[in-house]
């Protein structure tokens, strides 16, 4: 076996994910095939294209209906296929985190943002109430927040969407993991934070050694925030490509995908628009 | 001078303690698309159901079209419809498209709706086979066509739309947002748009609203929006994090 730091962090090969359905088995993905080290990929697709569920089969997050099948699904070196619930329990959290969409949702209505962080700081690293109210101090002020203190007693209906994935960024690096998945983490947010709590992620994935595995519907704005991006379809990946070579997309889905959000100071009558083909499903 | 679609003057809306719309005025001129924009929280969608007569008007008055301040439900409905943010809770579960798309017809008496309901559907760019389908069997970008086809069936002088697009994806986003224009085009009412997304206001609107906590506090041309040129600090900011999303975008097209 080689030495941790040059094999993948991830390394899927033939994913496929099926879900029973009304009217027989329904294929989600596809056999996707993705390898990635500690650097930053965003799967970038539309509703049902498969992206979230891939990311789901990672940290063992399907429901039980869910069939998933590879020829390799390994994290670190792990063989994730067939892993008990126990076996992800170990995973979850200490060594693969993930934000949602909706902080608000996510957090716990009932507890304060500083309880919720010193829970997560406790669990994963068997600390006294002291020291992890002290490391959550330190995480509210790593996520750029500027009044730790006062934040630290707010409950989850006090604080702002932005404020709110903040803090569950906080609640995630407590327990330092090796992998990040972002699963549409500003999807919930105003536009005036979006681009923050990107460059929040992005800064912290890379300061602290981790992989992300960013998901999204936008292209356009996540592809500044990752070095590669995996462009799906119907539970197809359609292209990856490095993320700074995007305006030489090939494919005719991902340039239909570039271009269709409308944007400040770039005015346009009519905006492009995607030409779905058959073909793709195939 | 030829009356206003809409004439807001003076609004204030409160619940219990809490005001939310304070001393709101603006008109929407016929045929317009005005914009209302902030971010959560700032009152722009309660102003768009106070003037649909969803909340109370606790100050001020609404004049739609020259009409007296409070309409009967009929007339207000037949001048005056909205389409809503999440079109996976406006459409009611159990019932055919066909069957939400006539019930305002046959609330206001109006008759070949057969006819009519074809007519929407394909107005909006969806086959007449829908009309036998149930919503959970259409998708996100099909349902806001529904939702906007219903609006439209009474043939309304006025559309206002609540973040018609911000649960829809991007790509299907530039889909909505490019009937919308097309519909404004060739019938000639006039919308009001709630967003919070400001590139998509900037590419829908002539002119657009800021409110901050219930307050207006600046009016944009579309020309201002998308230069950035803004007076007040609070528009300011919204514009600098809008335009920093866009250089974002941009850059890697």
């Amino acid at each position: 076996m080689t030495a941790s730091t040059d094999r993948p962090l991830v390394d899927l090969r033939n994913l496929t994910i099926t879900f029973a359905g009304h009217r027989g088995p329904v294929t989600a993905v596809h056999d996707l095939n993705l390898t990635m080290g500690r650097e930053r990929v965003a799967i970038v697709g539309e509703s049902g294209s498969g992206k979230s569920v891939s990311a789901r089969a990672l940290i063992g997050l399907l429901p039980v209906s869910a069939k998933v099948s590879a020829s390799r699904m390994d994290f670190d070196g792990i063989d994730l296929r067939g892993m008990s619930e126990a076996g992800f329990e170990r995973l979850r959290g200490s060594r693969i985190a993930m934000i949602l969409q909706d902080p608000r949702q996510s957090l716990n209505p009932l507890m304060t943002a500083g309880q919720q962080i010193v829970e997560s700081c406790r669990l994963h690293h068997r600390e006294g109430r002291r020291a992890a109210r002290e490391r959550a101090m330190d995480l509210l002020e790593a996520v750029s927040i500027r009044e730790p203190q006062r934040v630290f007693d707010l409950y989850p209906h006090e604080v702002s969407g932005g404020m709110g994935q903040r803090i569950m960024i906080a609640m995630m690096l407590a327990a330092q993991p090796d992998l990040l998945i972002a699963d549409e983490p500003t999807s919930a947010l105003d536009t005036s934070v979006r681009t923050d709590v990107l460059e929040e992620i992005q800064k912290l994935v890379e300061d602290r050694g981790m992989g992300l595995l960013l998901i999204s519907h936008d292209l356009d704005l996540v592809a500044s925030y990752t070095d590669r991006v995996v462009v799906m379809y119907a539970g197809r990946v359609m292209e990856t490509l490095e993320s700074r070579h995007l305006h030489a997309a090939r494919h005719s889905y991902t340039q239909g995908l570039i271009g269709c959000r409308p944007v400040l100071g770039h005015p346009v009558d009519v905006l492009p628009t995607l030409e779905r083909q058959e073909a793709w499903k195939s | 001078m030829t009356a206003a679609a809409v004439d807001i003057e003076n609004l204030s809306v409160r619940f219990g303690a809490a005001t939310v719309v304070r001393g709101v005025s603006f008109s929407v001129r016929p045929g317009e698309c005005v914009g209302l924009v902030g971010e959560s929280g700032s009152g722009k969608s309660t102003i768009l159901r106070a003037i649909m007569g969803l909340e109370p008007v606790s100050d001020g008055q609404i004049v739609i079209h020259g009409m007296p301040p409070r309409p009967d439900r009929l007339t207000r409905a037949g001048t005056v419809q909205m389409v809503f943010q999440d079109p996976y809770a406006s459409l009611h579960p159990r019932q055919t498209i066909g069957r939400i798309l006539e019930e305002p017809l046959r609330i206001h008496g109006i008759g070949g709706r057969e006819d009519k309901v074809r007519a929407a559907l394909s107005a909006v760019g969806l086959p007449i086979s829908f009309r036998f389908r149930f919503p959970h069997q259409l998708s996100g970008g099909q349902r806001q066509r529904v939702a906007i086809a219903r609006a439209l069936i009474l043939e309304p002088r006025v559309l206002l739309l609540d973040e018609p697009t911000s649960a829809l994806d991007v790509s299907v986003q530039a889909e909505v947002l490019n009937l919308l224009k097309q519909l404004h085009a060739e019938r000639g009412f006039s919308m009001l748009f709630v967003g919070h997304d400001l590139g998509v206001v900037a590419h829908m609107c002539n002119r657009v609203m800021v409110l901050e906590n219930g307050i207006l506090k600046e009016e944009l041309s579309q020309q201002a929006l998308h230069a950035g040129c803004a007076e007040d600090p609070y528009t300011r900011k919204l514009l600098q994090a809008a335009r920093m999303e866009a250089a974002v975008v941009l850059h890697v097209r």
